[in-house]
């Protein structure tokens, strides 16, 4: 017998309405034991279930700014990135943890463009 | 002359005494890019070193105070000639894995002039042309590949600097969105290899340079001549376009997770760990790039038994299993695997950035970039002495701010296999 972890965000699903399919999920066939899928769920859905704004990518460019650099260096997925939107009022400051990146590495020039996924709720 | 300048026994070593240093073949200055094979153990620069690492020569200048007068010029010579006065050793160890043996100093290409000290390294693995290697008519049918060395793997493999002839290369590492289904990491390389020198088409000159499963990395060598590694995969495949000259050559190659990207047939598991699974998958899809990295926790969480025989990726199973235990795989930047818990908790270092370049908290002062074409147009370029150029934060010509629900599971469905035989 399979079983199931289920997990619902009563107020997001109301506006949003039933979103299931983000990043993978479902999640099916696991190894997971019974007892674990509801905590599994559940603690997903307290991550996930009410994320809209978010920081998605983030450009580098040690031509615009060169102490870029040892933070490219250093770069590695878990990394924090905070940005803070400003011009607009009231600004905007959003938290992403490093995901993925591209580097590109030409002659005095290295680019990278960093992408995140938040943690940030902001319904 | 650089390069090998034959043994030193550095049993009577003394740091800052030029006259128990190695000398250059032929005597007189040192240069960047001279080594001598330790025959001694011995410690050097806090370093632990054996018999037959390498001991490079490195210089950091001779500051004011260093030496007497007329020792030497007060200053740094990049590459040399230094005399004793100016230099120090950095011992590279040979005896280590693979993936954990640095680049020696001074190897690789200058980044170039807006990060000055700075180097990019770009190595591959391969025998180069003096080693013992498998020829025509020697050993049995099936026995190795010609070309390949019958005694080494790729855990002892030397890497080879291919730097000079590259002029472009491209990482990409994990994913856009945070899915705990990671795509295995991915280079690709432009080489300027005109007459062939590196990329030989033919034999048994391929046999002598890096090709296809070639183990290759891109690493960065900092002004301290400290190694950081941005990317180990292997050739996956070379492109020798005839189009017109000079020749170029495209590279790709895909990080080492790729290996694990096969079959295990009939595969079975009882119910154990999360890291025992995972070591075993690894094992059975025969990865041998190092150890995986520490596991979040050992023992991992328990895991259901999968008693029902069934032909399985190897890189799906370490991905199922991760995930069934609130973890993911990714790969590290030495190549080697690594288990991190799911969602990502963040925990790395933090970066700050800001989309303006003055500190000015309204008004005409503040520069907000949108859109700038700061490559082709050098006015807009904010070119600087490596100090930040903002007080709030690393400046960046392109932030995406998105509200969008890519992110969003309000429902969050999440079952098991049947573990019942």
């Amino acid at each position: 017998m399979t079983a199931t972890g289920t997990a619902r965000d009563e107020g997001s699903i109301k506006y949003f309405g039933e979103r299931s399919q983000a990043l993978g999920f479902p999640l099916t066939d696991l190894s997971t034991l019974d007892a674990a899928l509801q905590p599994f769920a559940d603690a997903v859905l307290a991550r996930y279930g009410k994320i809209v704004n978010r920081l998605s990518f983030v450009e580098a460019d040690t031509l615009v700014d060169p102490a870029w650099l040892e933070p490219l260096v250093h770069l590695d997925v878990g990394d924090t990135v905070t940005f803070t939107r400003r011009g607009i009022n009231p600004e905007r400051t959003l938290t992403g943890f490093v995901c993925g990146y591209e580097h590109r590495l030409t002659r005095d020039n290295w680019s990278t463009t960093i992408f995140t996924t938040t943690s940030t709720r902001s319904i | 002359m650089i390069g090998d300048q034959g043994p030193y026994d550095p049993t009577g070593f003394i740091e800052g005494d030029p006259s128990t240093y190695p000398v250059p073949l032929g005597g007189g200055y040192y240069y960047a890019g001279q080594y001598w094979t330790l025959t001694a153990a011995a410690v050097i620069g806090g370093d632990p070193l054996e018999v037959g690492d390498l001991l490079y020569v490195v210089s950091f200048g001779r500051a004011f105070g260093d030496g007497t007068f007329g020792d030497g010029f007060i200053g740094w010579n990049t590459n040399g000639p230094w005399d004793g006065i100016e230099v120090g050793f950095r011992g590279v160890s040979v005896s280590l894995p693979a993936w954990e043996v640095p680049a020696p100093p001074y190897s690789g290409c200058p980044l170039g002039e807006s990060m000055p000290g700075w180097r990019i390294v770009i190595d591959a693995q391969y025998l180069p042309e003096s080693a013992e290697v498998r020829r025509f008519g020697e050993l049995d049918f099936g026995d190795e590949l010609f070309g390949d060395d019958i005694n080494l793997d790729v855990s002892t493999m030397p890497w080879n600097d291919i730097t000079e002839q590259n002029f472009g290369v491209s990482i990409t590492v994990g994913n856009t969105d945070g899915n705990p289904r990671v795509r295995v990491s991915e280079a690709q390389f432009d080489f300027i290899d005109e007459t062939a020198d590196l990329f030989a088409m033919s034999q048994p000159e391929s046999w002598f340079g890096p090709r296809v499963g070639t183990i290759v990395r891109v690493g960065v060598l900092a002004p301290s001549l400290e190694y950081h590694p941005l990317f180990v995969g292997r050739i996956e495949s070379v492109n020798d376009v005839h189009d017109q000259p000079p020749r170029l050559v495209q590279v790709d190659a895909f990080g080492m997770s790729f290996d694990t990207v096969q079959t295990l047939p009939d595969w079975t598991r009882p119910a154990e760990t999360a890291d025992v699974r995972l070591t075993a998958i690894g094992v059975a899809s025969g990865y041998v790039w190092g150890p995986v990295y520490p596991y979040p926790s050992v023992p991992g969480p328990s895991l259901l038994a999968l008693p029902e025989p069934e032909n399985v990726v190897a890189r799906e199973a370490l991905d199922v299993a991760a995930i069934s235990a609130r973890w993911y795989v990714n790969t590290a930047k030495d190549g080697r695997l690594r288990v991190r818990p799911w969602p990502e908790p963040g925990g790395g270092q933090v970066i700050t950035v800001t989309d303006c370049n003055d500190a000015g908290d309204t008004g005409q002062n503040r520069v907000v970039f949108g859109d700038i074409n700061y490559l082709e147009d050098g006015d807009q370029v904010i070119y600087g002495d490596g100090a930040p150029t903002s007080n709030l934060g690393l400046l960046s010509p392109s932030v995406g701010l998105f509200g969008d629900m890519n992110e969003l599971l309000n429902l969050v469905v999440i079952n098991n296999k049947d573990d019942t035989p």
